[in-house]
């Protein structure tokens, strides 16, 4: 009996960690909450995961009409299908990210009066949950990319390069800056409920400020700077070059983007963690 | 912090901000901001100014749930919770499963907590029984491997074996209930946590429920029990603590705490005095003075149980004399009881039984009613008193005396199945 953990619980001063020991003694329910998601998921809808691919193809298709072949923006020459799509399956792994847990607090508030659980357990789930989609589309990408490489004539060439080795550090800091994000939404949406009206919006405003129907070699040289400090810009860029050959690379901006998404998911974890002893309270 | 204690509590309190619980609007904060900016420089000249009424308001909307809260749990028990509405129970709940915090003072707790405030948290409708079990054991705290070998008796326990595989979704409201309590019971907590969530499941289920607590604090497990159902209190819990208005009002052997809440929350009806009642009919020659409860021994009580046998004390009083010269041709007392939506259930009235009512005996001596085995179910009866003649009433007074009745503690029947069907109890059996 006197072995048993004493747990004491009172008024917490200032800062008090992240709590991952609490996040790994919980790590069941994370991988049971993302089993869940995809189970789910799978289950409810009659297409199933075929929505994963049908929605970005659609997507794709949309644009390599409008942009494409209305706006006539370039593509660096690549097959426009594979262009956007390279770009929207990074992307839309971020905004999955960032919009899902933009409301973490507000969605799982009748659990959260109920029991207790470290609560960046949701925003984690829905971040690993998240890959789902993106390597399902990622397998259709290929698919796509063999069918253009083998059996359509194109004039320029395409090919993944060295940089594929880099594509688990671009889904690292894709989902860094998406959960980071996210955490810094759910911390205001929690307390200023109006404020999920935002988030689709900024998410669509994010969108056009990262190099996904335009390439960053399309920008006039003296907006590029622009571009460039949002965090996103580098891994499309990068993620581009892995697969197609075609693109922006340059370590600096890579290290940048590095720090910048750590910076900015420790500090949504920090208000988050600030937020979620309260959030009970008033939510 | 003693080996033999499970919960220590020190000066716990918790606070509350009115009126700004849920959320405020962007648009609220940003024009409270504009304004204490502007209102602020005229404060320095002025002191009875908007800004700052307005701030001791904002200090006048706090309340204290909980309230220098000092208590021990040993190790082992099972401790029963009381209290009226809002008198900080499920505060102190959410502060021992640590959903929310306290503003001040501490709790030490030993061991792993469970906490069923709502059974069947975080179930998910689209996945099957099985699979939520392993998220709900997996929300409360226990891993993967604890729970596959318990699976089983979980199943069992709940009585949903056909259904395991079925999605939640077309459970019934029973069925959930039954899996979410087995899933908590099964997974051996040091201190288990269990707000009012078993008056959801049916009589059986409860009986099971109780069983199975008795056996987890037999285990030497700590369970901390809060129920209105008082019946439930009195089997299960040794040791009882009445919080009123966020204190703890007394903690004690649970018969006298239960008895105590009994009477914070009916508070002495046994007498009611009529004298002064303005709100009367009839020539008044006679009038109803008190009207007071009594059991078989003769003891005054404030309340009865269902199947009490008592007595109603009336007592009478008259101004004069003139009384003697009543007409006592179709003299009666008749007494009508309301169930508390003001519909008739029954009455009571010495025609009915021939009994002859004789005025100077009744002014000197009163009249005394007994009921045999009271047929009424649990709630708040209003009893009309009439009393009259051929000729005319007497006195008449409405809703002159409130009955209170409630369940009979520890009865072998459970009636709780027969709630929301009426006022009475029927004296029957099945062949």
């Amino acid at each position: 009996m006197n072995s048993q953990k004493i747990t004491i619980i009172k008024p917490s001063s200032g800062w008090t960690g992240f709590d991952f020991a609490g996040i790994w003694q919980y790590r069941d329910l994370l991988y049971l909450l993302v089993r869940r998601d995809f189970l789910a998921q799978y289950k409810q809808t009659i297409l199933g995961p075929a929505w994963f691919v049908l929605q970005p193809l659609f997507l794709t298709v949309v644009f390599t009409l409008i942009f494409g072949q209305f706006a006539q923006i370039p593509t660096e020459g690549l097959p426009p299908l594979l262009f956007y799509n390279s770009g929207l399956i990074i992307w839309s792994y971020f905004s999955s990210c960032f919009s899902v847990n933009a409301s973490t607090f507000t969605t799982n508030a009748s659990i959260y009066q109920k029991v207790y659980y470290p609560r960046l357990i949701n925003p984690i789930a829905n971040c690993i949950s998240s890959l789902f989609a993106f390597c399902i589309q990622s397998i259709f990408f290929l698919l796509y990319f063999l069918i253009y490489k083998y059996f359509i004539q194109i004039d320029e060439m395409f090919a993944m390069t060295w940089a594929i080795s880099l594509i688990p550090l671009l889904i690292l800091l894709t989902g860094f800056l998406g959960l980071g994000l996210g955490l810094w939404m759910s911390v205001l949406t929690a307390k200023y409920r109006d404020l999920t009206q935002i988030t689709g919006f900024l998410i669509q405003s994010l969108m056009y400020g990262t190099p996904i129907i335009y390439s960053l070699s399309g920008i006039p040289e003296h907006y590029k700077f622009l571009v460039l400090f949002n965090p996103m810009t580098t891994i499309v860029e990068t993620f581009r070059f892995a697969l197609l050959g075609k693109g922006f690379f340059s370590p600096i901006y890579l290290t940048a983007s590095i720090i910048i998404a750590t910076l900015i998911l420790f500090s949504g974890m920090y208000f988050f963690r600030r937020t979620e002893k309260r959030v009970v309270d008033y939510i | 912090m003693d080996s033999s204690l499970a919960i220590v509590a020190n000066n716990l309190s918790k606070k509350y901000r009115l009126g700004t619980i849920g959320m405020s609007s962007l648009r609220e904060d940003i024009y409270q901001w504009w304004h204490k900016d502007k209102v602020k420089p005229y404060n320095n000249k002025e002191k009875n100014s908007s800004y700052i009424s307005k701030t001791s308001m904002i200090n006048k909307t706090e309340f204290w749930a909980l309230e220098n809260l000092n208590f021990n749990i040993p190790t082992g028990q099972v401790v029963g919770l009381i209290g009226s509405n809002g008198s900080g129970k499920s505060t102190l709940l959410k502060i021992l499963s640590r959903i929310t915090e306290p503003t001040s003072g501490e709790v030490k707790i030993r061991g792993k907590v469970v906490s069923l405030l709502e059974v069947g948290t975080g179930f998910h409708p689209e996945l099957t029984g099985r699979e939520n079990v392993y998220i709900n054991g997996a929300i409360l705290g226990i891993n993967r491997r604890d729970v596959n070998e318990r699976i089983d008796e979980i199943i069992d326990f709940a009585g949903v074996n056909e259904f395991i595989d079925t999605p939640i979704k077309r459970y019934s409201s029973g069925m959930t209930v039954r899996l979410g309590f087995s899933i908590a019971a099964h997974l051996n907590p040091d201190i288990m946590i269990i707000d009012e969530v078993l008056a959801v499941g049916d009589a059986t289920f409860q009986q099971k429920c109780l069983g199975k607590m008795q056996d987890i604090s037999r285990e030497g497990r700590t369970i901390i029990f809060v129920s209105h159902q008082l019946h439930m209190i009195e089997k299960m819990c040794s040791t009882t603590m009445l919080l009123s208005d966020g204190r703890i009002k007394s903690t004690g052997k649970t018969k006298n705490i239960v008895k105590e809440y009994l009477e914070e929350i009916y508070p002495s009806s046994c007498k009611q005095i009529l004298i002064k009642r303005k709100h009367r009919e009839g020539s008044g020659f006679i009038k109803f003075s008190e009207i007071s409860l009594k059991c078989t021994n003769g003891q005054k009580i404030d309340y009865v149980k269902t199947g009490d046998t008592f007595f109603l004390n009336i007592k009478f009083n008259s101004f004069s004399n003139d009384f003697k010269n009543l007409n006592t041709d179709g003299a009666c007392v008749l007494l009508n009881i309301d169930n508390s939506s003001k519909q008739a259930i029954g009455a009571m009235s010495t025609l009915a039984i021939d009994y002859k009512i004789n005025y100077t005996k009744i002014v000197r001596d009163g009249l005394k009613l007994k009921i045999n085995r009271l047929a009424l179910m649990p709630g708040e009866y209003f009893i009309t008193a009439f009393l009259g003649n051929s000729d005319n009433a007497i006195d008449w007074i409405r809703n002159a005396y409130k009955l209170t009745v409630i369940d009979r503690a520890c009865s072998k029947v459970d009636k709780k199945s027969l709630n929301g069907h009426g006022n009475l109890v029927l004296d029957y059996t099945f062949m």
